[in-house]
């Protein structure tokens, strides 16, 4: 075997990490080639060398040096003192913030729901409703809360009197709607604007209420407050 | 205490650390969970093990104080995103080779060169930098001697690159077999092989050098 090859294995042999045929070659080595065989002196000279530093023990300072920067007597909060780690348990690493995106999607969820509800007031509309069975009120976008006409039942003509008396008017870029509250307490719309512009709008919301009421239903569309749908019609 | 029983929480370290109950080797805290582990615990176990780490790569006693302290914070910062793939000895090995890495480089980065510890002027019984066999007794002349001969294999370990001094130390000063090195570092067996064939090559021709005055 080559020189070169037998210094490699030589500080493997040094180390004990040889096979016991790899320590047979270069045991046969080492004897018949005097240049490895002072190789082979010279590492285990550096290797005793080293061995001979021998082990460095930590000071007591080092001890009361930590205890100003870690609580000691402090036991380490577990992630998780209560419940087992559900990141721990799905393997998932520390590395991204998982546990503060988790802890932050349901506040988040929990404030909008909160602020939602300051701007909705379901109750408002349920007592007008209430109070006027078979009426129907209208609202407009720039008004507050809804104005209520009483009316013993829907008809075109009745609507066409609020539009002469200025109530509801047409030309402004208010999207006026109005709408008919029937004796179940559900709320039939219709269209009084004759603005064509006010016109396609209010068309396009009556008919998307139309494809999709559970979207509608309990929530402010628009200009329209939507409690329950049955049937929705609009009429030019 | 009988080796095997896991650490009550509510035991405290007072007074000097008990080396003679077999904690300090490292291999007693294995198997446990790390987010049950304390801090104390694991520094009674370790810290000689990281001491003695951080000296030999830095060279320097100040330094590796300071070093320690950083790993200890570390660790115990990270146990719970420790994975187990090593065990707990191998993973703060490497904890304390990266950090140790990271400030030479910041040393290196502020040229900060040939800086002598108060302490590296200090005998080295003082500072518990003793040899195997301590407690034999020996002469003044003979203490000094080795001292000397310990300071001049560490000034010359200083002078080797931090790829092979890290390799070096720990298979030949922590006794670390080629596995746990390579675990330890983050690189395969057969470089840690080839490292340790060029480190001592390296070592070798500088130990050979005359030795000239300057400070470590």
């Amino acid at each position: 075997m080559k020189c070169n090859k037998i210094r490699k294995m030589i500080h493997g042999y040094i180390d004990d990490d040889l096979g016991p045929d790899g320590r047979f070659a270069v045991e046969w080595h080492l004897e018949t080639c005097p240049a490895c065989r002072k190789y082979f002196h010279e590492m285990a000279d550096v290797r005793e060398n080293l061995r001979g530093l021998g082990a460095v023990k930590a000071p007591a300072v080092l001890h009361f040096m930590l205890k100003s920067r870690v609580r000691f007597s402090t036991p380490r909060p577990s992630p998780a003192w209560f419940l087992p780690d559900p990141f721990r348990l799905l393997g998932v690493r520390d590395a991204f913030p998982w546990k503060a995106v988790a802890a932050v999607i349901p506040v988040t969820v929990l404030l909008f729901v909160f602020s939602a509800s300051l701007l909705y007031h379901p109750g408002d509309l349920k007592g007008i409703i209430a109070a006027s069975p078979g009426g129907f009120y209208s609202q407009s976008r720039s008004a507050g809360a809804p104005d209520r006409f009483v009316a013993p039942e829907f008809d075109h003509d009745r609507m066409s009197e609020l539009a002469d008396a200025g109530v509801l008017t047409p030309e402004t870029d208010h999207l006026d709607l109005a709408a008919l509250v029937n004796p179940a307490g559900n709320v039939e719309f219709t269209y009084i604007s004759g603005d064509p512009r006010n016109e396609e709008k209010v068309r396009r919301i009556l008919d998307s209420a139309v494809l999709s009421p559970a979207v509608l239903n309990g929530r402010k569309v628009g200009t329209l407050f939507v409690l329950s749908v049955e049937r929705v019609r609009a009429e030019s | 205490m009988e080796p095997g029983r896991p650490l009550a929480r509510n035991e405290h370290m007072d007074g000097p650390p008990n080396l003679s109950d077999g904690r300090h080797d490292g291999t007693y805290l294995e198997g446990f969970d790390p987010t049950d582990i304390r801090f104390d615990d694991l520094f009674r176990c370790y810290k000689h093990m990281v001491f003695q780490l951080s000296y030999r790569l830095l060279g320097n006693y100040d330094d590796a104080l300071e070093l320690s302290q950083d790993v200890f914070c570390k660790v115990y910062k990270n146990l719970g995103s420790f994975r187990g793939e090593s065990s707990l000895k191998t993973w703060i090995y490497r904890i304390t080779v990266n950090l140790s890495r990271n400030k030479i480089r910041w040393r290196k980065a502020k040229r900060i060169f040939g800086m002598r510890a108060i302490h590296d002027l200090e005998p080295r019984s003082v500072l518990g930098l003793e040899r195997d066999g301590g407690e034999r007794i020996r002469t003044p002349e003979q203490c000094l001697l080795e001292d000397e001969c310990d300071q001049r294999v560490q000034r010359c370990l200083q002078d080797l690159p931090i790829k092979l001094r890290t390799i070096l130390v720990l298979r030949d000063i922590d006794g670390m077999s080629y596995e746990e090195i390579a675990q330890g570092v983050g690189i395969s067996v057969g470089t840690v092989k080839s490292r340790i064939a060029r480190a001592r090559e390296r070592l070798r021709s500088i130990l050979a050098k005359p030795a000239s005055g300057r400070a470590s």
